[in-house]
C-alpha cells in the first residue's frame, strides 16, 4: 500500500508535536533520533510553551501533612492518581513560572529549596549558601528575560539576600536595603510576572503595607507603597498580571475586596464580592474557590461569572498543611532544570 | 445565469481542471493574490504543487464548507467522513492546504493527526508518519529509561 509517507516534512511533524502534552513528548523521543533532537531544542521548548499557554491550564493539587507535625518531618505530596510524587522535608510550594515550581522546607535541620517541573518530574535541589540556612528565608522564583535564565531569590529579614542562577548553577550573596517589615502575607496563585516577583509585606504600623519586588534582570529589590487597608488583608495575587491585594471590605465585613495597582503606588478597588468559603488560588482574572461541598469553581473578578471546574475532592477546602490541598493552575512545559552533567544522550 | 467572470479554473500539475465559483475561491488569500495577477481572459490558475486526486478532496471540502444554510452538525459529520483517508493522503491534503494557505483545513488535518497518535504505542506512531526506526534496541531502551514513567 501507499500508506507510507516517504518524506514527511519536519514542519508538519513539528506543528503536530507542538500541540502534544509533555508526557506524550517524553515518550515520542524514542520514535526517531530526529524527534529526540527536535523535542530537546530550546527553540521547540519555547514554542511548545507558547502553545501550552493557549491551552486550558493544568490543575496541580498538593498537601503538606499536618500542622501538628514537626517542621522537619513534613513532606510535600503531589496529589495525583497517575503521577504521585512526594518530597520529604518540603513544606511550601510557589509558582509557577513557565511550568516550574519552587518548593522549600527543612531537610536535616537546615532550610532547603528545590526547583521542580511536575510535568517532566525533573527536580533540582539547590543547596542554600551558609548564611541563609539557619534563619527563615523568604523565596521567589522567576525568569531573567534578557538571558532566559531561571533564577531563585531568597532573603532574610535582616540585611542579606541571595540569588541563584540556573545557568551559573551558583548563588550570589548580597546585602539588601529592604525597609523594616513585620511579616510576609500569603500569595494566591503565582506572584511572578514579566521578569519580576512580588511579595506583600506588612509594615511597621497597622494598615501599612508594602509591595516588595525583585527584578530578576537587574537582581535588585524595590518597594512600592501599598494601599492603607484598615480591615484584614489576606494576601497578594496577580489579576491579569496586575498586582492585586485581597482583603475584607471596609464597609461590610462579610464581603471581600480586591485592590489593584493601576500605577506604581496608586490603588483602585476593583471589585467587592460576597464571602466565598475557601479561596485557593488565582489564575488570570479568576479566583479559584473551593465550595462547602468540596467542588472547585472559578470566579472571574472582571465579569463576575462563576464557572464549575468539574472537579471534586473531599477536604479540598482545607489548607494544604491541614490534610487539605493547595491548588495551582498552571501551564505545563518542557523547560528543563537538570544540570548539564546529568547524563544527556549524545547524537 | 452565471457570468463567465464568476468562474475560476484551477489547474493541477497533472492537468486536471477544477471550476470554482469565484466567491468560494477568493476566500483564500493565495487564490485572491493569484487572481489579481492572472490574465483576465483565461481565468486559469495553475497549481504546480497539487495533483488532481488531492485537489478533488480540497474542492469537496471547500464546497461543503461554503454551502449556504449548512448546519454545524452537518459539517461535523462531513468532516468526520472527509478525514477517513490514509495517512499519506491526509498528508497530501495538508500540503495542499498549506500551499493554498487555508488555515482552517490545515487545522482540521493537524487535529486528525493528533487524534491518530493519541495514546498509541511508539510503533504505531512510526507507521502514521512512515518513519523507519533509526535506534538500535539498546539505544531505544536507554531513551525509554530516561522517562520510564511516561510509558506506564
Amino acid at each position: 500500500m501507499d500508506d507510507c509517507v516517504a518524506n514527511f516534512p519536519e514542519d508538519i511533524v513539528k506543528e503536530i508535536l507542538l500541540r502534544c502534552p509533555v508526557k506524550s513528548l517524553l515518550r515520542f523521543k524514542c520514535v526517531h533520533k530526529n524527534w529526540y533532537a527536535l523535542i530537546k531544542t530550546p527553540n521547540f521548548v519555547q514554542q511548545h510553551l507558547n502553545c501550552s499557554k493557549n491551552n486550558p491550564p493544568q490543575l496541580l493539587l498538593y498537601n503538606t501533612g499536618n500542622y501538628g507535625d514537626r517542621y522537619d518531618s513534613r513532606s510535600l505530596t503531589l496529589i495525583s492518581e497517575e503521577n504521585p510524587q512526594t518530597f520529604k522535608g518540603m513544606a511550601y510550594l510557589l509558582g509557577s513560572v513557565n511550568g516550574l515550581f519552587l518548593m522549600f522546607g527543612v531537610i536535616d535541620h537546615v532550610h532547603s529549596c528545590a526547583l521542580w517541573n511536575p510535568a517532566t518530574r525533573e527536580v533540582r535541589l539547590l543547596h542554600l549558601p551558609p548564611p541563609m540556612i539557619n534563619d527563615r528565608p523568604v523565596f521567589g522564583l522567576g525568569l531573567d528575560l534578557l538571558t532566559n535564565d531561571y533564577k531563585v531569590v531568597c532573603y532574610l529579614c535582616e540585611n542579606l539576600a541571595a540569588v541563584y542562577s540556573c545557568s551559573r548553577d551558583s548563588w550570589r550573596i548580597f546585602k539588601h536595603r529592604i525597609p523594616f517589615f513585620t511579616g510576609v502575607k500569603q500569595t494566591f496563585g503565582t506572584a511572578y510576572s514579566n521578569g519580576v516577583y512580588y511579595w506583600l509585606l506588612r509594615g511597621c504600623r497597622p494598615s501599612y503595607y508594602t509591595v516588595l519586588l525583585f527584578d530578576f534582570g537587574s537582581e535588585m529589590f524595590e518597594g512600592i507603597e501599598g494601599p492603607h487597608i484598615h480591615t484584614y488583608v489576606f494576601g497578594l495575587m496577580l489579576v491579569d498580571d496586575s498586582i492585586a491585594i485581597l482583603s475584607l471590605n471596609d464597609l461590610n465585613m462579610s464581603d471581600y475586596a480586591i485592590w489593584v495597582m493601576i500605577q506604581p503606588g496608586v490603588w483602585n478597588k476593583l471589585v467587592t464580592f460576597q464571602c466565598f468559603p475557601f479561596i485557593k488560588s488565582c489564575y488570570d482574572s479568576s479566583l479559584i474557590l473551593a465550595t462547602r461541598t468540596s467542588r472547585l469553581i472559578s470566579y472571574n473578578v472582571r465579569t463576575n461569572k462563576l464557572k464549575d471546574l468539574a472537579f471534586q475532592r473531599p477536604g479540598i477546602g482545607k489548607h494544604a498543611k491541614a490534610s487539605g490541598c493547595g491548588v495551582f493552575y498552571y501551564n505545563e512545559s518542557l523547560v528543563t532544570i537538570k544540570q548539564r552533567h546529568d547524563g544527556e544522550l549524545d547524537h | 445565469m452565471m457570468s463567465l467572470g464568476k468562474l475560476i479554473t484551477l489547474k493541477t500539475n497533472d492537468n486536471e481542471e477544477f471550476k470554482l465559483d469565484k466567491t468560494v475561491a477568493v476566500k483564500l488569500e493565495i487564490i485572491k493574490n493569484i487572481v489579481q495577477d492572472v490574465d483576465c481572459t483565461s481565468n486559469v490558475i495553475p497549481l504546480p504543487n497539487i495533483d488532481g486526486k488531492t485537489m478533488t478532496k480540497v474542492v469537496k471540502y471547500w464546497k461543503k464548507h461554503s454551502e449556504e444554510g449548512v448546519t454545524e452538525v452537518q459539517l461535523k459529520n462531513f468532516d468526520q467522513d472527509f478525514l477517513k483517508m490514509s495517512h499519506s493522503e491526509l498528508h497530501d491534503v495538508h500540503l495542499a492546504a498549506k500551499y493554498l494557505d487555508d488555515n482552517q483545513l490545515k487545522e482540521v488535518i493537524i487535529q486528525e493527526f493528533l487524534d491518530r497518535i493519541k495514546g498509541k504505542p511508539i510503533e504505531e506512531i512510526r507507521e502514521v508518519f512512515g518513519i523507519v526506526n533509526d535506534y538500535t534496541p539498546e539505544e531505544e531502551e536507554e531513551v525509554r529509561r530516561e522517562n520510564a514513567w511516561a510509558f506506564e
